[in-house]
């Protein structure tokens, strides 16, 4: 604009001889102006043929000069506008009208498409006939270019805000007028003039989201603020609300553009977080085992309030010792280091042990758990540690009540073979007394017949020997003894009950069948168990059969090699049988299917097969009786 | 008649016993023999002479009275004196009754057993000369004719030779004449003696001879 105020005013020069000169000079002027403005200068005919064409030097892939001349403007190649467009156009023509901005494209010699923008004007001689069009046009391909590429990039503008996963709006400076984006009007289902976010606010979070947007329509700050949003189905989600203002010259705020970005499910798992780490924490403080977080340097990080109680001191004075400040250098070294190392190596350990400390002896059952806090490293270990005291005392005088009443169980067992023991210590006790007398006599005969003395005192010591054996067994039967592990032969203790029994089951005339296999493996276990638990099978096989008949009474022991690692033995008689429906109740205590039974014998052989890690049960035998038989692992060797 | 060597068996499985008993009878000059049970003792040979049986009250198979009860059915008279490990009184009752000659309970003196043998073997004697007594009536019995053996029997039952010649259909006179024979066969001297002696040839009759 400053350019044109300048050309006008240039002065003209008012003398005749310099007209000519001026006018040449002012179509020179023209000419260069024309030049610099526009691509073409050209002029059509009254049949609107060309006639004059002016390129301009620097149009690329410009016609030939004078090729189109002749021709109309739809006569050379052209690629737009259409038929209807062109049809327009020649109406303006015909008409003699002047015309701005004809668009049309032509095709380059590369293939290509080069927009010309072609303004005309009429032209009538001295008589007012139209005689053609002069008119100018322009190489717009460039502008036509970038104002696709403009509507393009609009377009995809357009695009990204409706298709955002947020829902946009923009509103005035004072925060009115909004207008949402297609996302918005989709999730609250409000028309576009309901754009303002206010409308969907949950009431409960209005206040709160009303203040920080007053606030910041009034200062101009940023405003953020998560806030529960209702959708058009009535369901209330997080958003997190954001906008910032679009400043003018000067900082004045124009506009507000904001997003409100879907938050509820990380909301929901935020909250979730927070309940669980309460949780965590509650737990914590509330566990009624003792709970600490020890690290590598074995000292305490944290501790919960049991520590307080157990160790008189708060916890707070606790945090940062070392462990063996609590527990003793030497439980520290011995028992609790090796196993925090396993917990720091990367292993959950787990113990229980006895402790003795200031406060009193205490057993403690404790699990080290590793903790990585993310990383794979151990930090730390989580120590949970449980009083187990009053279980264990109660435990242990649990299984001293239970090896009271074994005790009571065998005595009473042997109480029932009392005849049958009598005879097995009398019989020895017989021979003696008998060899006795023959060795007096024998020494007192003229001339004294001394090697059947010596034959007689060594029957003697022979007896001797066989009575005290077997007194040897009652007693260790008898005693009051803890159950002792040891390697025990099978078949030797079944055999010693046996023994035990033998007068019993003569004088029952029961027929007793002996079946050990002798490849037995030995196992691990309380032997004086084990025979009590034949002790129970045998005494209860012959009484079970004290009713049948005198010459079908038959009991057989036999033991047996079960796989590589199982000694089975069983104990069958051909009494009546276990009837089906007690099968299961036959092992419970205090069941006794016997006048004067109490009830004890088969559940306490249970408990001792089972202590031993095998099983015993009962099946039916045939054709009638029953068949108790049990299991036992054999003894791992040792490696 | 010599009289054979007197011999004690011994029956009782468990084998230390039954040693040790055998060594005590042996001691005192008394021939033993030992069986661990009632089979093998009835399926040895036996000498013929005084004997008794020390025999355990429980034995395998059969128990000890059971089996004293099986040798006086099969007439094997043989005095019994019972040992046992353990006895009670019903037991011992029971034995006694069935006659044994003593019940035992281990351990026992040695000469109450030593004692028990001797009376056992003095019992078998007289058994032994009883059954020879009555072997000899039998032969002298067996001589007899089947008239004479008849009117014996109706003798000692007390009838008169009249009642008899009656019952019989014969002459009093022809009663005499056998009533002589069967007095001199059978060696007695007086009625009283004939009677007696066919008490004993009807216990004999009843018991088969012992051999």
């Amino acid at each position: 604009m400053a350019a044109r105020d300048k050309q006008e005013a240039l002065p003209y020069p008012a003398d005749p001889e310099s007209v000519d000169e001026a006018l040449r000079e002012s179509e020179e002027r023209f000419r260069t102006l024309v030049q610099f403005s526009f691509d073409v200068y050209w002029e059509t005919d009254a049949q609107h043929r060309f006639v004059r064409q002016e390129f301009d030097r620097t149009l690329k892939d410009a016609p030939a000069p004078g090729s189109e001349i002749g021709k109309t403007r739809w006569e050379v190649p052209y690629l737009e506008p259409d038929e209807e467009a062109w049809r327009r156009h020649r109406e303006t023509l015909d008409a003699h009208l002047p015309f701005r901005d004809f668009e049309l494209a032509r095709p380059t010699p590369g293939g290509g498409k080069r927009y010309v923008s072609v303004s005309g004007l009429p032209v009538f001689d001295a008589r007012g006939t139209f005689v053609g069009y002069r008119g100018v046009g322009r190489d717009i391909t460039e502008r036509k270019r970038a104002d696709e590429t403009l509507r393009q990039r609009e377009k995809e503008l357009r695009d990204i805000i409706e298709t955002m996963p947020a829902m946009a709006f923009v509103t005035d400076a004072g925060g009115r007028n909004a207008i949402g984006n297609r996302r918005w009007l989709e999730y609250t289902g409000l028309g576009p003039d309901a754009a303002n976010s206010r409308v969907a606010v949950h009431p409960e979070d209005a206040p709160r989201y009303e203040a920080a947007r007053r606030h910041s329509i009034a200062t101009g700050e940023p405003f953020e603020q998560e806030v529960r949003l209702r959708r058009f189905d009535g369901e209330y989600r997080w958003f997190l609300g954001r906008a910032v203002p679009l400043r003018g010259d000067g900082g004045k705020v124009l506009k507000w553009y904001g997003v409100h970005t879907d938050i509820h499910d990380r909301k929901l798992a935020e909250e979730e977080r927070a309940a669980s780490e309460l949780l965590t924490r509650h737990i914590f403080e509330s566990a009624p085992d003792a709970m600490a977080v020890i690290g590598r340097d074995y000292r305490y990080r944290r501790l919960n309030p049991v520590y307080e109680r157990s160790w008189k001191m708060p916890v707070d004075r606790i945090v940062g010792l070392h462990v063996s400040d609590l527990h003793g250098n030497e439980v520290f070294e011995q028992i609790l280091k090796p196993h925090m190392d396993r917990c720091f190596a990367g292993e959950q350990v787990s113990f229980a042990e006895w402790f003795t400390n200031a406060h009193g002896r205490f057993y403690f059952s404790v699990i080290y758990a590793p903790l990585r806090l993310g990383s794979e490293q151990v930090e730390a270990a989580l120590a949970i540690t449980r009083d187990l005291t009053d279980h264990m005392l109660a435990s242990e005088a649990l299984r001293e009540a239970e090896a009271a009443l074994a005790r009571v169980n065998r005595v009473t067992t042997l109480g029932v073979l009392a005849a049958s023991i009598a005879h097995e210590v009398n019989q020895p006790l017989g021979a003696i007394t008998a060899s006795a007398a023959a060795c007096t006599r024998w020494l007192a005969a003229q001339p004294p017949e001394m090697e059947k003395a010596r034959a007689a005192l060594q029957r003697i010591a022979k007896d001797g020997r066989r009575a005290g054996q077997v007194v040897d067994r009652i007693r260790a039967l008898v005693n009051r003894q803890p159950p002792r592990r040891n390697r025990v032969d099978v078949n030797e203790a079944i055999l010693e009950v046996i023994a035990l029994t033998r007068d019993e089951v003569r004088r029952n005339a029961i027929a007793l069948d002996t079946s050990l296999a002798p490849d037995v493996p030995l196992i691990e276990g309380d032997r004086v168990g084990l025979q009590q638990v034949v002790l129970n099978l045998l005494v209860n096989a012959i009484e079970a059969m004290k009713g049948s008949g005198a010459g079908s009474r038959k009991l057989a022991i036999a033991s047996a090699r079960d796989g590589a690692n199982t000694v089975t033995v069983e104990v069958r008689d051909s009494g009546p049988g276990v009837d089906p429906d007690h099968a299961d109740r036959l092992f419970e205590a205090f069941y006794s299917t016997k006048a004067d039974g109490i009830g004890m014998g088969l559940s306490i052989s249970r408990s001792i097969i089972e202590a031993h890690g095998g099983r015993l049960w009962v099946t039916p035998s045939l054709p009638h009786g029953a068949a108790f038989r049990f299991s036992l692992p054999a003894r791992q060797p040792v490696t | 008649m010599t009289e054979q060597r007197p011999i004690v068996f011994v029956v009782d499985d468990d084998p230390s016993m039954r040693e040790s008993v055998q060594d005590l009878i042996a001691s005192v000059g008394l021939e033993a023999r030992g069986f661990a049970s009632s089979r093998e003792f009835l399926q040895a040979v036996r000498p013929d002479a005084p004997a008794c049986l020390v025999l355990d009250v429980r034995l395998p198979g059969s128990s000890g009275l059971n089996f004293q009860q099986e040798l006086s059915r099969a007439g094997v008279p043989i005095p019994v004196i019972f040992i046992t490990g353990h006895g009670d009184i019903p037991m011992s009752v029971r034995a006694i009754k069935a006659g044994a000659v003593e019940f035992l309970t281990k351990p026992f003196r040695d000469q109450e057993l030593l004692d028990a043998i001797n009376a056992g073997i003095e019992r078998n004697r007289a058994q032994r000369r009883e059954a020879a007594v009555v072997d000899d009536l039998r032969q002298r019995f067996a001589a007899l004719t089947p008239r004479e053996r008849e009117i014996m029997a109706l003798v000692i039952l007390g009838r008169m030779n009249k009642q008899i010649a009656g019952e019989l259909g014969v002459s009093e006179v022809t009663v005499k004449v056998h009533r002589g024979q069967i007095m001199r066969k059978m060696r007695a001297k007086s009625l009283p003696e004939l009677v007696r002696m066919g008490d004993a040839l009807r216990l004999a009759a009843v018991t088969p001879p012992a051999t």
